[in-house]
Parts: structure tokens; C-alpha cells; sequence
């Protein structure tokens, strides 16, 4: 049988490296801590942001979410979980933020908002307060402390 | 048999870029039903900046001149041939590439099978019919793999197995479908227990579809597009553009294979009689 084409190796040697990846990232604790961290929108560097994002991740981890008003300790959210409900959704937690229905109500509705949010996976876990202020064109999602006032 | 310009012989090679360049349209069309608002209204009249990326995965204009570009490149390309089909997966992929980065397209599957399916649309579109036969399937079967296996692996958690993970996203919080009658009709705990079967049905049907590269082409491709319709029909509609850039890829894939002898109106490669002729060279 004759050799493959040099796009047949190129695009066959790229799938493999993607396949390879997600099981490097899948079965290390470094690479799932970097797979929860690009599930916050919170990446190392812009690097890590790019070399993981075209990897697949549907209905990844299990990942919580709520929005409040007022910013409250995680253990309140533990320690009472009837009132502070924090529901599932299937991935990338900050959605509930980005999306576009969310934007409007963001900017319209005041601010600061506070969006809590959990991901776990095999134990791991990362938690993410991601503060929403108004600025002059639209709006800014902070995942950083502290931040500006609103 | 001649191509819908009529200039060029439609070899299984230039079927297969049609079939899967259509299906990837779709998807794309599909999406623009809930893109559309995000693009044109949201992403300017309220532009989100994130402190963790760069000014450029938050420009609105960039996201619009990604999500634009395949759209209108795409439907010429159908009948342009395989030069146009090669654009079109050089425009799709890059696009897709920024709209996975960008904050208006980066939780969406949508743009990740998009750029897997545009490069396997790229590679059949630049090789020759003989290497399109003899590789097309298999590569195919090799992407849809890689995309099944990252879902699977990010499954295998407890949150997963114990079904609680759809038990809210699909069984409490659905309003769409059956979902919502189930909920009417059956107790608390009789829904938590048909999530536990749902889930695991998933979880094991990721895990098979994350092995198919090892299987007969024919028969993996034909149960992943009947999965990824199957996906479609069990959560929302909205799904379809997703799963038709797969559904499409695994339909242009079996369409390169050999056809059974019942099928087969002419010698096809691993047949035989199957000898390469002048209109089978790249064109």
C-alpha cells in the first residue's frame, strides 16, 4: 500500500495529538486543575486558553451555579444550601453570564451581581466567585480580587 | 454522473465534500437562531469584557466576521467544487478556531465539532480521489472518536454515575420535550432513577463511540450519525447544530467507502477491479 499523503499524516497526527491530550489532561491532576480552570474562563495564560479550547469538552465535570445579590461566604452556600440553590449546568459556568439574554439583564438590573460557581470532578473542585460591574460600553466579568467599585 | 455545476464528475470525493460542507451549513443556519441576538444586539449594545482574556476573544466585531464568514463562503462552495470546498474549510476552520476563544462562542460545542469537521473537509477537499477512498473513512472515524472520547472522559466523575448531573440539567430543569410530563407523572424518586439509567446510557455510549476508531468504518460511522441524531431527539433541537457537522462527517466518510457489490453500479477502490483513471486524479 503506498504511503499516506502529507495531509493525511498532518491531519491523522493532529487527531492522535488531541486524543493523546485529553488523556494526559484527563488523567493528571495538573491537567484536570487546567481543564476546571478553562471551564472558569480563568486560564493560566492566553497559551493554555488556546490549546485547550479546541480540545472537546461536552458535558464536562459536574459544574454549580448561583447568582446573588449580595456577595456571601462559600460556607453560607454550604451551610444552607435551601436558600442558596446552586443548579447544574452542563458547562462552562460563566454562561450564565455571557450569554446574551444574561448581558442585558446584567446591565440593566444594577450592579454589582455575583455569579458563584463550582466545578468538580474525581474530587477536585474549584470555586470561583465571578463579580459582574457596569462599565461605561457594556460589562466586565471579574474572576480576580479584588475588584473596583461598581 | 456530473456535479451540480456540471462541469466536473461527481466522484465519491466531491459527493462526500458536499454532503459534509451542507450538514456543517446547517448547523451553522441552526445556530443563528439563538447567534443571531448574541452577535448583532447583545454583543454591542452590551459588550462583556473578561479580566482573564485578551481584548481580542471580546471583540464583538470579530465574533460577528467569524460567525458571517462560513455562512456566506459555505454556499458557494457547495458548488464550486473541490478548490471551493478547500476555501470554505480554510475559512470555517479559522473561524471556528476564533470562536472557540472568543467570550461569545466559547461554551459552545457548536464551533469545536465545526473546526474538527472543517479540517477533515479541508484535508478531503486538497487529496486525490484515490487517497480521499483509501483514508476518508478512516480519518472520519478517528475525529468522531477524539470529540466522543472528551466528552467521555469528563463524565467519569461521581457526580456523573450517581445521575445527579442530569438529573437537574435534564430532568428538573428542561421545560422543553417530554421532560416536563415525566416530571408530572412519575414520584421524586422514580426521576432520580430513570437520570441514573440516562446518565449511564450516556456515559457508556460516549465510551463505545470514544473506541469506534478501532471498529469496521462502515459500521462506526453508521452508529455515530445515528447517535449524534439520536442526541438531537433526546435533548433540544438547538442540538442540531452541533451534531450536524458530525452527522455529516460520518455520512462523507461512508460515502467514500467501497460500495457492497448490491450498491456498487461501478469498480470501487478495495475492489478488484478498481483501477485509478484520469477522473480520478486531484482535480
Amino acid at each position: 500500500m503506498p504511503a499516506p499523503a502529507p495531509q493525511t499524516t498532518a491531519l491523522g497526527t493532529l487527531v492522535a495529538i488531541a486524543a493523546a491530550s485529553l488523556i494526559g489532561l484527563h488523567s493528571t491532576d495538573v491537567g484536570l486543575d487546567a481543564l476546571l480552570r478553562r471551564f472558569h474562563l480563568k486560564p493560566a495564560s492566553t497559551a493554555e486558553w488556546v490549546a485547550l479550547q479546541p480540545l472537546p469538552g461536552m458535558y464536562n465535570f459536574a459544574n454549580r451555579v448561583t447568582v446573588l445579590l449580595e456577595p456571601v461566604p462559600w460556607s453560607r452556600l454550604d451551610s444552607e444550601p435551601d436558600s442558596f440553590r446552586m443548579y447544574h449546568v452542563n458547562h462552562y459556568p460563566p454562561r450564565e453570564i455571557t450569554f446574551a439574554n444574561k448581558r442585558q439583564l446584567w446591565r440593566h438590573n444594577g450592579c454589582p451581581w455575583y455569579l458563584y460557581a463550582e466545578s468538580a470532578v474525581r474530587g477536585r473542585v474549584l470555586r470561583t466567585r465571578f463579580t459582574v460591574t457596569k462599565e461605561e460600553a457594556g460589562v466586565r466579568l471579574w474572576s480576580s480580587e479584588p475588584v473596583p467599585e461598581c | 454522473m456530473l456535479s451540480i455545476t456540471g462541469t466536473e464528475e461527481a466522484t465519491p470525493r466531491l459527493i462526500a465534500l458536499q454532503i459534509a460542507l451542507g450538514l456543517c451549513l446547517i448547523g451553522w443556519m441552526v445556530k443563528g437562531a439563538m447567534f443571531w441576538s448574541l452577535l448583532f444586539q447583545a454583543g454591542f449594545e452590551t459588550p462583556i469584557a473578561v479580566d482573564a482574556l485578551p481584548a481580542l476573544f471580546t471583540s464583538p466585531l470579530a465574533a460577528v466576521m467569524a460567525y458571517m464568514a462560513p455562512l456566506i463562503v459555505m454556499p458557494i462552495a457547495l458548488v464550486a467544487g473541490p478548490r471551493g470546498a478547500l476555501a470554505a474549510a480554510v475559512v470555517g476552520s479559522v473561524s471556528s478556531l476564533v470562536l472557540v476563544l472568543h467570550v461569545s462562542g466559547y461554551n459552545d460545542a457548536t464551533f469545536v465539532t465545526s473546526l474538527w469537521v472543517f479540517l477533515w473537509i479541508g484535508w478531503l477537499a486538497a487529496s486525490s480521489d484515490t487517497e480521499a477512498q483509501r483514508w476518508g473513512a478512516r480519518l472520519a472515524q478517528g475525529t468522531l472518536s477524539m470529540i466522543f472520547l472528551g466528552g467521555f472522559l469528563g463524565k467519569l466523575t461521581p457526580e456523573y454515575l450517581s445521575g445527579a448531573v442530569l438529573h437537574d440539567v435534564y430532568f428538573l430543569q428542561k421545560q422543553a420535550l417530554f421532560y416536563p410530563a415525566l416530571r408530572a407523572a412519575v414520584t421524586p424518586d422514580t426521576l432520580q432513577q430513570i437520570a441514573l439509567v440516562f446518565s449511564w446510557a450516556a456515559v457508556i455510549t460516549e465510551g463505545a463511540l470514544a473506541t469506534s476508531v478501532l471498529w469496521p468504518s462502515r459500521l462506526a460511522l453508521r452508529i455515530g450519525a445515528v447517535v449524534c441524531t439520536g442526541m438531537v431527539l433526546v435533548s433540544t433541537v438547538y442540538l442540531t447544530s452541533v451534531m450536524a457537522a458530525l452527522v455529516g462527517l460520518c455520512v462523507a466518510g461512508l460515502w467514500l467507502l467501497p460500495r457492497a457489490p448490491a450498491e456498487a453500479h461501478e469498480p470501487s477502490i478495495g475492489s478488484p477491479a478498481y483501477a485509478p483513471s484520469p477522473n480520478n486524479a486531484k482535480s
